[in-house]
């Protein structure tokens, strides 16, 4: 049967007209036995009973009763709504931030902690590291790298890549670009193709190989407006020319450390790093791997320890030691992400939850006023079922508005939230409202309509027939306090326990801001310069004179108190690590043995320039340059460590890796500045 | 709904279908000649609810076991009239074969030495 409103209006009135024929009849037929008109019609009407009712179940024989019903009580409810505006818009807006937040953080966790990785077969992928004495995911050195891809057999493919930044030029104003060294197959493993060209090819990331880049689709755009022509087109990166081969699509996004606005790939066999072939070297590498299907992490562990373990016998001297780490990607992408963004959940649950409780309140409140209504409505032979029906489609009617505002604040609020968040987001590209995120705030609407209104519902379906009527809506019914009292005490219990939580993350945040870092970032700039391609085949005194010039530049830009070159140094942005030996003790026959630090290479007012103290002894000084005596300045913990209650002043210990001015070298070493001005 | 008519129609269901569908095989009626026809011929004994026969006449129009018309009476009144249709001809055969078959079983229940005996 097709439901349609005139079909329904004409049944309608066809009911009403058979029921009030059914009357006239029953009249007549009394009035005939010699009864009068006024007696028969009231002894038929009482024998009828209640018409309301009647007409009522005979309309369900129709079918779509139902539907019909849930109309009217969307029509009524509407109109109760509209009725109390006031009442409405707080519930609403109650309900739409309760159901926002909400909604907006469920896309948050939904898009980083439960949607798989946007790849093909996503559970196959893993990150590999190698693992060390004291370092679980240390850098995996080319050479080791090579073998592991040759010597496993877990594994469909494995890629290896660090960051590296490359001074583009030749194409307008001269730009730092953010660049990629990969291996060959770096992409394939991602099963990630190239918008237009190709990847590289087995072997071309071998060192010596023919220069080759690949560029992201959003250089393409920026810089050759998105021209196909581009590819066989030389791309000038630290003055040499790469052959573009191939664009990486501008959808691409790995969310792993350093890997976020990439611009140019370049194989790894073009970094033209001397410790590049070098086994020992730890160069900042780090690996991805597809597991062939059905193998687990456990079978690639096993597999994986086989193949270093062998390593190991076959080089002692460098890879005695060195384990590989295989860990999920997804996994490293989230890392301690998850309880974070669970805990914040839980919290904003919280926050609807009060929501509800507050809309119930008010839902409770205004029902004392409209139990006038009720007991009219039941009088006139509404059953509770009906009432109780009524007064859940109102709370529904309310739960879905809020909870559409709610979608809106969320499409609109996730991403402010994704930006206010004290951490950088991984997979942030990748959250939206999905198809999950909807069945959530319909699921969570439906709960708070649910939650919040049935109580009220409850009290209000059973209403006393007899007090409202005569004293018209006025007293107080027990009852209706004690559920008011009950839902003020939940409240009350759960805004206590979001507020000792609140304070706790307070208290540690301001614990974390109160943290000494060991400087003063109060007014601290920090940027990288690099040196132009000219430079590249200088000798080491004209590149210090280069750099000197650069400090000198710096320092005479008004506002600016002082200037240090910096390499490695703290505000890290890459690490470096010396190997050393203290003099006094035998020299350690392979550098597994060394003792390793982290080394910074800084200018005479680094300590200066980060307000950093210096205990004891004294600083660089001008004085402290190629020519003279080398000189290095340790901190506490080094003091402590090695050298225990032994003044360390005055003690010498030998550098393995900056035994003496190699100029090549030198030319990394001063890209970090640190500048502090205004 | 109020449990008032609930019952009762729960109650009369059946045997409600029953009746009506009966009194339709000898000619098509309005609701109330249909209320007071089961009235006549039961004697005054069964008096069928308004509340009840309503729903009942709309459900069986629903099965399609009748059919509905507005006629003009004797008195000059506009009526809604049912009749009978092919369909609820054979569901009153049935109706009335399960019925015979209850009161048969019912009569057993009650007086077991004259099933002893058939």
């Amino acid at each position: 049967m097709t439901f349609s409103l005139w079909n329904r209006q004409k049944r309608e009135s066809e009911l009403e007209e058979e029921l009030q024929s059914h009357l006239r009849m029953a009249v007549e037929d009394r009035t005939g036995r010699g009864e009068t008109q006024d007696e028969a019609s009231g002894a038929v009407r009482r024998e009828l009973g209640n018409i309301g009712l009647i007409k009522e179940v005979t309309r369900e024989m129709w079918g779509w009763a139902s539907l019909e019903r849930l109309m009217q009580d969307v029509r009524y409810g509407l109109r109760m709504l509209l009725k109390s505006p006031g009442f409405t818009a707080v519930a609403i807006l109650t309900l739409a931030l309760g159901i926002g937040a909400n909604t907006a953080l469920f896309s948050v966790v939904n898009g980083v902690l439960f949607n798989p990785l946007p790849y093909p077969h996503p559970e196959q992928l893993v990150w590999l590291a190698a693992s060390k004495q004291n370092f679980a995911t240390g850098s995996i050195s080319f050479p080791n790298f090579l073998d592991w891809q040759k010597n496993n057999q877990t594994f469909t493919s494995m890629g290896l890549s660090r960051g590296y930044s490359y001074n583009l030029t030749g194409l307008g104003e001269a730009e730092q670009l953010r660049g990629r060294l990969i291996s060959s197959e770096f992409f394939a493993v991602l099963g990630v193709h190239p918008a237009m060209g190709r990847s590289f090819a087995p072997g071309e990331d071998a060192i010596g190989a023919a220069p080759i880049a690949m560029i992201s689709g959003g250089l393409w755009k920026r810089k050759f407006g998105s021209l196909p022509e581009i590819l066989g087109k030389s791309l000038t990166l630290d003055g040499k020319g790469y052959t573009i081969v191939g664009i990486v699509p501008a959808s691409f996004e790995l969310s792993l450390g350093g890997f976020h606005d990439i611009d140019v790939y370049v194989p790894i066999g073009q970094w033209g790093n001397p410790l590049l072939p070098k086994r020992g070297a730890g160069l900042g590498f780090h690996g991805i791997g597809r597991l062939k299907p059905g193998v687990t992490i456990e079978q690639a562990r096993a597999d994986m320890e086989r193949v270093t373990q062998g390593l190991a016998a076959a080089y002692p001297d460098t890879d005695k030691g060195i384990g590989a780490g295989v860990f999920s990607l997804k996994q490293t992408m989230v890392k301690d992400l998850r309880v974070f963004l669970l805990v914040l959940l839980a919290a904003v649950g919280f926050v609807l939850l009060i929501a509800c409780v507050n809309v119930a309140n008010l839902m409770l409140a205004r029902s004392s006023v409209r139990r006038r209504e009720f007991a009219i409505r039941t009088a006139m032979g509404a059953s509770q079922a009906r009432l109780l029906r009524q007064l859940l489609t109102e709370s529904l009617l309310l739960a879905s508005t809020g909870g559409t505002i709610g979608l809106l604040l969320a499409g609109w609020g996730t991403n402010v939230a994704i930006a206010e968040l004290p951490v950088t987001l991984p997979r942030a590209a990748e959250i939206g409202l999905d198809g999950r995120v909807l069945f959530f705030t319909l699921l969570i609407t439906l709960a708070c309509g649910i939650f919040f209104g049935l109580g009220p519902a409850l009290k209000s379906a059973r209403p006393n027939l007899h007090d409202p009527l005569k004293e018209g809506g006025r007293g107080s019914s027990g009852s209706r306090h004690r559920a008011q009292g009950v839902f003020v005490v939940v409240e009350m219990a759960m805004a206590l326990v979001l507020l000792i939580a609140a304070g706790l993350m307070i208290r540690s945040l301001s614990a974390l801001w109160n943290v000494n870092p060991g400087f003063d970032s109060h007014n601290l700039l920090t940027f990288g310069v690099a040196l132009p391609p000219s430079m590249n085949m200088a000798d080491p005194a004209a590149i210090r004179a280069a750099l000197r010039r650069v400090d000198q530049e710096l320092a005479t830009v008004p506002g600016v108190q002082s200037v240090s070159l910096s390499w490695a140094a703290t505000p890290i942005v890459s690490d470096d690590e010396d190997l050393f030996w203290i003099e006094g003790q035998p020299k350690p026959t392979s550098d597994n043995d060394m003792n390793m630090a982290l080394s910074y290479v800084v200018e005479e007012s680094y300590l200066n320039v980060m307000r950093t103290p210096l205990e004891r002894g004294r600083f660089f000084t001008a004085e402290d340059d190629e020519n003279s005596s080398r000189v290095v300045v340790v901190d506490d913990s080094f003091r402590k460590q090695y050298f225990g209650d032994k003044d360390p002043i005055g003690q010498h210990i030998f550098l393995t890796n900056k035994g003496g001015a190699r100029g090549d070298c030198w030319r990394g070493w001063a890209r970090k500045t640190v500048g502090s001005g205004f | 709904m109020s449990p008032r008519y609930r019952n009762r129609i729960e109650l009369l269901q059946g045997t409600l279908d029953l009746l009506i569908l009966e009194t339709l095989r000898w000619g098509s009626q309005h609701g109330y000649g249909i209320s007071q026809a089961i009235r006549t011929n039961s004697g005054d004994i069964l008096q069928v609810d308004t509340g009840s026969l309503y729903p009942a006449l709309h459900r069986l129009e629903r099965q399609k076991w009748i059919t509905a018309d507005w006629k003009v009476s004797e008195n000059k009144q506009r009526v809604r009239v049912y009749r009978l249709t092919a369909g609820g001809k054979k569901q009153l055969e049935s109706e009335r074969s399960r019925w015979a078959q209850v009161s048969d079983a019912i009569a057993g229940v009650l007086n077991p030495a004259k099933r002893s005996e058939a």
